[in-house]
């Protein structure tokens, strides 16, 4: 069993506080990306569960022990980076086993874990050649088997796929994905791409400026946001946000934006609605146009400002009299023509409400 | 015509590197084939200076000196070299002065080098003095006058001149070692040592390669410190192919003799650096149809 | 779960925040071997000045460890301008002013020369050039011994043995395979547009020299004025061969008042000599730092 877990963590630079009192616990087997923006602190946070970066305080603990003095080689970790990190000079297979050859492993016990980590990763015709020899998506594998060799219980990856091609970078993630399935051990993975995120991940920690903004799983950081900071993170295009105030007429809750005010009836208000400035936030994928757009719970008169086609969709977006500019997604054989009118309904139901000051969901 | 001023420009550089870089390499050459004793004489005497060359107990023994030195020297500079720019790696405090102390009598010349250490081993007033004045009273240290240890004095001083210069470089190269690298490292729990052995020090090899050919050229070149700290004494033991050369051209007037030994070193360049080059070069051209296939 | 573990978890529980610093006889270790190896490194430098600061009859009674129970500079003084050479006894000053004349024209020739090539090798590619290039980094690898006989010929015939015109000729062209390098590996690494954009601009070569080159070009200038200010000051061979008597370099007068002394050796004297020999490089290495180092790998040719 193999939980990992950072307890009251902050991590300083001399002045610059990367973490600030983390908590964060991953359950045994589970699959968590961390997910953030350059800068915020994901590889820091990494680092500090393998051992490889001093904290300042705080405490990490794996499988139930507290690790937070413990050499990084007796984590029971193993770690997959960006930049491959192999041994330029040696060949694939001495890659592979030099780690376990220098803990004294036997020799027959390593040709065995290497064969069997070389069928897991296809790495047969390669075991003689050199990492320069190699793709970048092979000298990946290669990283990802030294990392299996070692039968660890915790694998570790920093932006393992940041460095390929985007079709390899598909490849190799469903490859990931399904070793972490196979081997059943717990994975934690840092990336600031939200695709990989959403596809790899049991569990996603959204994070920002060193603090965990949002920790649950993909459907959860899709559909319910915790903050504006999360909804305009996750989702591409983002999310469009609308600005207004909250009020209550006659006695029911509605979203005040210019003239219009949207009724807020079916919005599932975490604790209550109370007046207040508010942003509403909408994803294109959930605006309804042409034949639907009347059911809504509102419909909203715009007209078509700018066209982005990408194939199967393209991206309209529309800009009200007010000047308001909102994005959505329409199939491409609709046939959408700049300066057209185009209504839009909006149902709060699948919507999101932040608190403006405090950009807490509402 | 095309290009006219830089052909211009360049003409001086070209007439230069042909008159001296080939024209007086071939003429020494030539002169080695020649019986020209103080000057030239165009006898031609064929393999007659080279046999004269290597039946000269002279040139033997600078030959052998050569060879100690570049063993020694170019060895022991790189296992100092390499060991300090590793020691400096560790985060240590005060590492510019440090670098600065090792790599300072780089800056210094060959002679002054060569008078330091003759009077740091100076028989009556040197270290032998020193350890005698602690007590010591039989010590006796006295290597730059024992004909068999003479030249290992050189290999020292050169070492202390040239070690610095690899720790400069190594470090270097140590500095542009993937940071991901070391992290691997560790997660493995490879011991420092090991991964310095095994890991880091074949993919230092552009680094050391250039600390070789540096080192070994100085070998060969080697003249003013020998002059300076025992002039090739006692007797010969210390004499080097280059002091050779120069003593046969100046002053003991065998301008036929000399060349000879000259073209000797000239291969013997030849014979260090076309390993390294084509090494190199195969290297180069392994990654480039490896990065392309 | 055995039992063992149990207080072994227990122990680690507390852990928080950084591990504390123990002793470690690892840093020990590397600390230890800093301090043997500047030993070994300073020594040398320690016995030259310790020496220097004695007079002689202190230098007898004592030993080279010593540090100088009264200090004198008198010795440098001696050193300075009544060392003999022979029969001149005019000290080391003579061949300090020799070494400057002969190390400020060469340093700025080498500039002129080697930026200029550089620049042909870089942006004005033709038939020969590389050749030329080739035989330049020949050049840099030949041990003088082999060009040396035929070159006092040649400048004996051209009337420039033993002057300094011709004294300050040789080093630059055997400093130019390196200069030459190093402004050349320069020029490649600036990017091609600014050349591109010049020549487009209706620029012609001396132009685009003098007004964009030339101006770019102070790092690898500083570099190359600390390279051949060292390599020219410490040079030897050539100041013993193609100088003569009248110019002398320091290194060759010091070599010669030390050789040439008779009767008891002026140790203190000697080194207060040889220290003011170093003093020019050293105090350039001191000042310059850094760029001493990057004066070393830019020269070391990367063939
Ligand atoms: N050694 C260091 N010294 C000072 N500041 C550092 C150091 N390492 C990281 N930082 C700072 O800490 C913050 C977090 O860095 P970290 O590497 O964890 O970011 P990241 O989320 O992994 O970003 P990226 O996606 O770019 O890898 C950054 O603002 C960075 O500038
Ligand atoms: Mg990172």
């Amino acid at each position: 069993m193999a939980e990992v877990e950072a307890r009251n963590l902050s991590i300083r630079y001399g002045e610059f506080t990367a973490l600030e009192k983390l908590d964060l616990t991953v359950p045994h087997g589970q699959f968590l990306v961390l997910l953030g923006p350059s800068g915020c602190g994901k590889s820091t946070l990494l680092n500090s569960i393998a051992g490889l970066q001093p904290i300042t305080s705080g405490q990490i603990w794996i499988g139930g022990k507290n690790v937070t003095w413990a050499e990084p080689k007796d984590r029971g970790i193993a770690m997959v980076f960006q930049s491959y990190a192999l041994y330029p000079k040696m060949t694939v297979r001495q890659n592979l086993s030099f780690g376990l050859k220098v803990a004294g492993v036997k020799a027959a016990e390593i040709a065995q874990r290497v064969q069997r980590a070389a069928e897991t990763l296809q790495l047969h015709t390669m075991l003689d050649r050199r990492p320069a020899e190699l793709s970048g998506g092979q000298r990946q594998r290669v990283a990802i088997g030294r990392v299996l060799v070692r039968e660890a219980e915790v694998y570790l990856y920093d932006e393992p796929l940041s460095n390929l091609d985007a079709q390899l970078r598909v490849e190799l993630r469903r490859e990931i994905k399904r070793l972490h399935r196979h081997l059943g051990s717990t994975s934690i993975y840092v990336t600031h791409d939200q695709v990989e995120a959403l596809t790899l991940a049991d569990m996603i920690a959204v994070m920002n400026k060193g603090r965990i903004e949002q920790l649950g799983s993909p459907e959860e950081i899709y559909e319910r946001p915790a903050t504006r900071y999360v909804a305009a993170f996750i989702g591409s295009p983002a999310m469009n946000f609308i600005d207004g105030d909250i009020a209550i007429e006659a006695g029911k809750p509605v979203f005040k934006w210019g003239q219009a005010s949207i009724p807020l009836d079916r919005y599932g208000f975490a604790a209550g609605a109370t007046p207040g400035k508010a942003t509403l936030g909408v994803r294109p994928e959930h605006i309804a146009h042409g034949e639907h757009a009347g059911g809504q719970d509102f419909l909203v008169e715009t007209t078509i400002d700018l066209l982005e086609p990408m194939g199967s969709d393209t991206l309209v977006w529309c800009r009200t009299k007010e000047g308001q500019q909102i994005g959505l997604r329409v199939p491409t054989e609709l046939r959408p023509r700049e300066g057209d009118a185009m209504p839009l309904g909006i149902s709060v139901s699948s919507a999101s409400l932040f608190d403006t000051a405090s950009g807490l969901r509402l | 015509m095309k290009n006219l001023s830089a052909k211009i420009a360049l003409a001086p550089t070209a007439l230069v590197a042909l008159v001296v870089f080939v024209g007086c390499i071939a003429w020494t050459v030539g002169l080695s084939f020649t019986g020209s004793r103080s000057i030239p004489e165009f006898s031609f005497v064929g393999f007659e200076q080279y046999v004269a060359l290597f039946g000269s107990p002279r040139w033997l023994v600078s030959l052998r000196n050569m060879a100690i030195l570049g063993i020694g020297f170019v060895g022991g500079c790189l296992v100092l070299g390499y060991l300090l720019a590793i020691f400096i790696d560790q985060k240590v405090r005060a590492e510019s002065t440090l670098r600065t102390i090792f790599l300072y009598p780089y800056a210094l010349s060959y002679i002054v080098t060569g008078f330091a250490w003759q009077w740091f081993l100076n028989p009556q007033l040197g270290l032998q003095k020193f350890m005698q004045d602690l007590g010591w009273t039989d010590f006796t240290f006295r290597l730059l006058i024992d004909r068999n240890l003479a030249i290992y004095t050189i290999v020292a001083a050169a070492i202390w001149h040239g070690a610095g210069l690899v720790m400069a470089l190594v470090l270097a190269g140590l500095r542009g070692i993937d940071e991901d690298i070391w992290k691997a490292i560790n997660i493995e729990g490879i011991p420092k040592w090991r991964a310095y052995l095994s890991i880091i020090l074949p993919m230092l090899g552009p680094s050391f390669a250039t600390c070789i050919l540096l080192l070994a050229f100085g070998v060969i070149r080697n003249y003013d410190l020998v002059v300076a700290m025992t002039g090739g004494g006692p007797g010969s033991a210390t004499e080097v192919p280059a002091k050779f050369v120069m003593d046969y051209l100046f002053e003991r007037q065998n301008v036929g003799l000399a060349s000879a030994g000259a073209t000797i070193l000239i291969l013997t360049v030849v014979a260090v650096a076309a390993p390294i080059w084509y090494a190199r070069h195969w290297q180069t051209r392994r990654a480039a149809s490896a990065s392309k296939g | 779960m055995s039992e063992q573990v149990l207080p072994l978890a227990a122990s680690t529980a507390h852990h928080d925040g950084p591990r504390p610093a123990t002793f470690s006889w690892e840093r020990a270790g590397i600390y230890a071997f800093l301090l043997v190896a500047s030993l070994f490194f300073l020594l040398p430098i320690y016995t030259m000045v310790s020496t220097s600061l004695k007079t002689m009859a202190e230098v007898r009674a004592t030993n080279v460890l010593m540090p100088p129970l009264a200090p004198t500079i008198e010795a440098w003084g001696a050193a300075w301008n009544q060392a003999c050479t022979g029969l001149d006894c005019d000290g080391v000053q003579v061949g300090f002013l020799n070494s400057l004349k002969i190390v400020v024209p060469v340093v700025v020739l080498s500039i002129l020369v080697g930026a200029l090539n550089g620049y042909v090798l870089s942006f004005w590619r033709f038939r020969g050039a590389n050749l030329v290039f080739t035989v330049l980094m020949f050049g840099a690898f030949i041990p003088l011994q082999m060009v040396l006989y035929p070159l006092v010929r040649l400048w004996s015939s051209l009337g420039l043995y033993g002057s300094l015109p011709g004294l300050i000729a040789v080093h630059v062209i055997f400093g130019l395979p390196v200069v030459t390098l190093m402004y050349r590996n320069f020029y490649a690494g600036l990017p091609i547009e600014i050349f591109k954009a010049a020549r487009v601009d209706g620029a012609g070569f001396w132009r685009i020299f003098w007004s964009i080159f030339v101006p770019m070009s102070a790092p690898i200038t500083i570099v190359v004025v600390i390279w051949q200010t060292t390599g020219a000051w410490n040079d030897y061979i050539l100041g013993l061969t193609f100088g003569g008597r009248e110019n002398a370099p320091m290194t060759v007068q010091l070599n010669n008042i030390i050789a040439s002394q008779t009767g008891e050796r002026q140790f203190n004297v000697e080194m207060a000599a040889t220290m003011l020999t170093a003093m020019v490089p050293l105090l350039v290495y001191m000042v310059s730092g850094r760029w001493f180092v990057r004066g070393i790998t830019a020269g070391a040719v990367k063939g």
